[in-house]
């Protein structure tokens, strides 16, 4: 009979797992059963009892014990020794705790904003099928302008054309308005005429009210709850009336809950389409398709449908318009996209939609990644470092019958430990912080509970292994190391950890010198900026928002009482404040077919002098000729270029479905941001009621002349409330956005500056304690201070000069990007990185200094004293 | 606290305390077999690593043997601790015996 053996390999398993105390009495059972069973039942099931026997013999019983037979606790030894450790080395935990909870803080915050602003538009049920039509305007000179707006024929007529579209809907942004609960009458900025449909399209749930009927009804109106507290206080609004710009009783017919901070569309009211009439004065009206003043949503079937709609409607303006070479385009946008898709769109109303930067997320997130790196960068090598000094310390728990896998534990644990405390610390920053820092930048966002419990088991994960990866190089050094040679020679770095800890510290330099680079360029840039010659004079003038029928009612009037006083220069009135979208119009010069795009502005007298805008020839705006408000226009030297006139007064052109003669040329001035080239622009006189009114006033007694204004409002006014704000101050709103942000990014590139500085410390504190001996030597035998430290710097200073060199392309390509989105921009400088390096090597050497120099001064005597 | 002993872990004991110094992993496990009841080599020794943890048995690493290539056996005893328990388990069950009324057995 052919002799059988039990399978070798499931005894290897088997002793592999069991405790060797039990092993030999196991097995020898297992085998007399194998043997048992080879008799009765053969071989094949004597093989497969065999291993399953050995499969569930793994138990807590027989698996080997991570401890020895203490009655101890496991987890407090575990931890006691990382804990003395780090007890005993205070001033490196110190700066790692420090330093990872710094960088772990200003992650939290990058995180907690890039998930707002990610996670927009996501409360609607229908988010996936809904999009927003965007129309391009584009000229024969091949420019071209993408608009968020559409016009008010296209949502109903699409709705009946398209079966694909469930529902359309549309809004108008309603302007600036009063609303007025009896004695509660204040301006409203965030208000929309909306479709009866728009609150089933979209979810905005109601707290009380029907959504299916709240906006069918002419003359309703949709509150927040926000808004009910205010005008109505605890009572309950519903069914109540509220006038609209002194004119229109509107009907409380829904509360909205608070809308959230994450919506494009924001707004505190909604009034139902119905109520909306086109003001007089206008050109078109509600069945206009090319009228380019509201915003249309469609809900599709489908959610993949929208580049088919696209097709389709802008084959209907091609049909629809066939002689026109670059008839309308459309965008078919999808929700998810609005918010950080649409720049480069343009809001002709400049209704306070919220659209986001994609570069700003880009930046924030790049930042909070180097941030990271630097400071677990920092845990790495110091902790490198410090492990150099710990061979008799392992030598001695190996000789002492220390297993191997349970030291590694060991030594991870301290790096674990030290990363656990500081996202305890940086949790608590946060919440101590956070707050303090969304006031600061005007960050409009909430962090609800549930998300920042949620981030917990997150951070948590993330950390442990981080916390793993830092301390694993240098724990497994150590426990690879022989018991006898640690306890010799302690553990000698071979060439890995010097290439390790060389590189990550360049590494480090590196993000220090393009963050310090990019810091200076962005800072040059934006003051630069600010330092531009805008083309217009915006001190001491007083801008004041008029509702349109007051303007027409006492504008006259209250502007001749001002006159009479010296203190006042000039009183002027526009459509639109300077800084806001101005709005783009066809324009035909004389003999030629086709509409060319001009930024229009309907002005009232004295509005050059009054903004200080330089007159190049012709004339202004003058009551001396009657015709000036119906057939004269001004053009800017952009706009008279653009036209191809020569000499631009006199022409004759077609605007707003007049004809019209230019009678004056302005220079070039900025009406909006520096972000983009002087447009073209004309300005003709109102032909509808403006709403923003200027007065110039002497320089010098601004509080004076602001009370005269008052006073004279007052006799005027009839009570409408007044709110005034300087030009100066409304322009330094419009960089506010660029100048928080670049705030924002200089602060964490200055704090990730801070940390990789702070581990250089650390990690050159630890190199000179170790050399501390050769320093001695080396003064004994004549070596003066400063060549001392020239010793221990150089190999930095070389370290940042390679730094820089890698740095340099890259931040080169970024910030060449970056730069190229601005019309008005600095030359990419490179002398940037150069100061960005020397303030590097400064900062650095003054970190080495500080710590090499209290070594290199001590007396020499003291190092060498004891062995 | 009082053990509490489980059913299976009272079967182990009792074969321990019959196969008095004889007792092995293997040993019991055909025991229990006789019985007709078919059981695994890994829960037996795990029984026995558990009354061994309560004090109910206790166990020496014994003589080498042929068959076994060398490896010794470890055999179980029980201890007094353990006799207690077996026989406070017979007596409750006994208990339990004697307050059946006689008519509900009969004919079983």
């Amino acid at each position: 009979m052919k002799k059988f053996n039990p399978p070798k390999f499931a005894d290897k398993l088997f002793r592999w797992y069991c405790r060797n105390d039990l092993q030999d009495s196991i097995i020898g059972d297992l085998h007399e059963q194998f043997y048992h069973d080879l008799e009765r039942k053969g071989i094949v099931k004597a093989r497969l009892i065999y291993w399953i026997t050995i499969l569930k013999f793994f138990n807590r019983f027989t698996t080997k014990r991570t401890q020895n037979k203490t009655n101890q606790p496991m987890s407090m030894n575990y931890l006691k020794t990382p804990i003395r450790f780090l007890l005993k080395h205070r001033s490196y935990a110190l700066i790692n705790v420090v330093g990872l909870s710094i960088g772990l803080f200003s992650c939290l915050v990058i995180s907690f904003f890039l998930h707002h602003e990610l996670t927009f538009d996501q409360q609607h049920q229908n988010g996936h099928n809904i999009f927003r039509i965007n129309m391009i305007f584009a000229d024969n000179s091949g420019s071209e302008t993408k608009y968020i707006n559409s016009p008010p024929a296209l949502a109903p007529g699409i709705q009946e054309m398209y079966p694909e579209i469930e529902r359309a809907t549309q809004l108008r942004y309603t302007g600036r308005t009063s609303l007025r609960n009896g004695d509660q009458v204040y301006f409203e900025n965030h208000g929309f005429y909306a479709d009866s449909s728009f609150l089933e399209v979209f979810t905005f749930p109601l707290v009380s009210g029907n959504t299916k009927t709240a906006l069918d009804e002419p003359n309703s109106i949709v509150i927040t709850s926000h808004l009910s507290k205010k005008y109505f206080g605890e009572k309950d609004p519903m069914g109540k009336l509220i006038t609209m710009n002194n004119d229109v009783l509107l009907k409380v017919t829904g509360i909205l809950e608070p809308i959230p901070s994450n919506s494009h569309i924001k707004f505190d009211f909604l009034i139902s389409f119905e109520t909306y009439t086109v003001p007089e004065g206008y050109l078109s009206d509600l069945t206009s398709w090319w009228w380019l003043g509201f915003v249309s949503y469609v809900q599709l079937q489908n959610p993949s449908g929208g580049q088919e709609l696209q097709n389709k409607l802008d084959a209907l303006y091609r049909e629809a318009d066939p002689d026109n070479e670059t008839p309308f385009r459309t965008i078919v946008q999808p929700l998810e996209e609005i918010y950080l898709g649409s720049a480069g769109m343009t809001d002709d109303l400049a209704s306070h939609m919220r659209s986001g930067n994609k570069y700003s997320i880009y930046a924030l997130a790049v930042i909070a990644l180097l941030i990271l790196f630097i400071a677990s960068f920092n845990l790495m090598n110091i902790t490198v470092a410090t492990s150099l000094t710990r061979g008799k310390e392992v030598g001695i728990k190996k000789v002492l019958g220390e297993e191997k896998s349970k030291l590694l534990v060991q030594l991870l644990l301290e790096s674990v430990l030290i990363t656990f405390i500081s996202t305890v610390l940086a949790y608590v920053l946060f919440l101590l912080l956070f707050s303090q820092i969304k006031d600061h930048l005007n960050w409009d966002l909430e962090i609800s509970s549930t998300l920042l419990l949620t981030s917990i088991p997150i951070a948590l994960l993330f950390i442990t292994i981080l916390g793993v990866l830092a301390g694993l190089y240098p724990a497994t050094l150590l426990t690879n190391l022989e018991a006898s040679r640690a306890l010799k020679q302690g553990l000698k770095t071979g060439k890995g950890a010097a290439w390790l800890t060389n590189g990550l510290i360049s590494f480090q330099f590196i993000i220090s010198v393009s963050l310090i680079s990019s810091t200076i360029i962005v800072y040059q840039q934006i003051q630069y900026l600010r330092n531009q010659s805008l083309g217009f004079d915006s001190s001491y003038v007083v801008s004041m928002k008029l509702l349109p029928q007051d303007m027409r009612s006492f504008y006259d009037r209250f502007k001749e009482d001002l006159r009479q006083n010296s203190q006042i220069q000039s009183v002027s009135r526009s459509e639109r404040i300077i800084g806001d979208p101005w709005p783009v119009n066809g324009i035909l010069v004389r003999d030629e077919p086709d509409y060319k795009q001009v930024h229009g502005a309907q002005i009232g007298y004295d509005f050059l002098n009054t903004m200080g805008i330089e007159l190049k020839t012709g004339r202004a705006f003058s009551e001396e000729f009657g015709t000036d408000s119906l057939g004269s226009i001004i053009i800017n030297e952009a706009c008279a270029k653009h036209l191809g006139f020569d000499s631009p007064v006199g022409e004759k052109v077609q605007f707003f479905g007049r004809h019209r003669t230019v009678i004056g040329v302005i220079e070039d001035f900025n009406f909006s941001s520096l972000h983009s080239e002087i447009a073209p622009v004309v300005m003709i006189m109102p032909f509808i009621d403006l709403e923003n009114m200027y007065v110039k006033v002497a320089p010098g007694n601004l509080a004076s002349s602001l009370d005269l204004i008052e006073s004279r409002w007052n006799e005027v006014s009839n009570g409408a409330p007044l709110e005034m704000q300087l030009m100066d101050d409304h322009m330094n709103q419009l960089y506010q956005r660029e100048e928080k942000l670049s705030l924002l990014i200089t602060g964490f590139s200055l704090l990730a500056v801070l940390l990789a500085c702070l581990g250089l410390y650390g990690l050159i504190a630890l190199m000179v304690n170790k050399r501390i001996k050769e320093v001695g030597i080396r003064k004994v035998l004549g070596a003066s201070v400063s060549s001392l430290l020239i010793l221990f710097s150089k190999r930095y200073l070389g370290l940042i000069a390679i730094a820089s060199l890698i740095a340099a392309p890259t931040v080169y390509y970024i910030l060449s990007l970056w730069l190229n989105e601005f019309a008005y921009r600095i030359k990419f400088d490179f002398s940037a990185l150069l100061l960005a390096a020397l303030l590097l090597a400064t900062i650095s050497l003054l970190t080495i200094g500080t710590r090499a120099l209290r070594t290199a001064l001590a007396n020499p005597i003291k190092a060498l004293r004891d062995e | 606290m009082k053990k509490i002993l489980g059913e299976f872990e009272e079967v182990v004991l009792l074969l321990v305390a019959a196969q008095h110094d004889k007792a092995y992993g293997f040993s019991i496990k055909t025991a229990i077999e006789e019985m007709g009841r078919s059981v695994n080599l890994s829960n037996v020794h795990t029984t026995l690593y558990r009354l061994e943890e309560k004090g109910l048995v206790s166990s020496v690493v014994g003589s080498a043997s042929a068959t076994r290539g060398g490896r010794r056996k470890r055999n179980f005893v029980i201890t007094q601790a353990g006799k207690v328990a077996v026989k406070e388990t017979k007596e409750s069950r006994l208990r339990l015996w004697s307050s059946i009324p006689s008519f509900v057995m009969e004919g079983a």
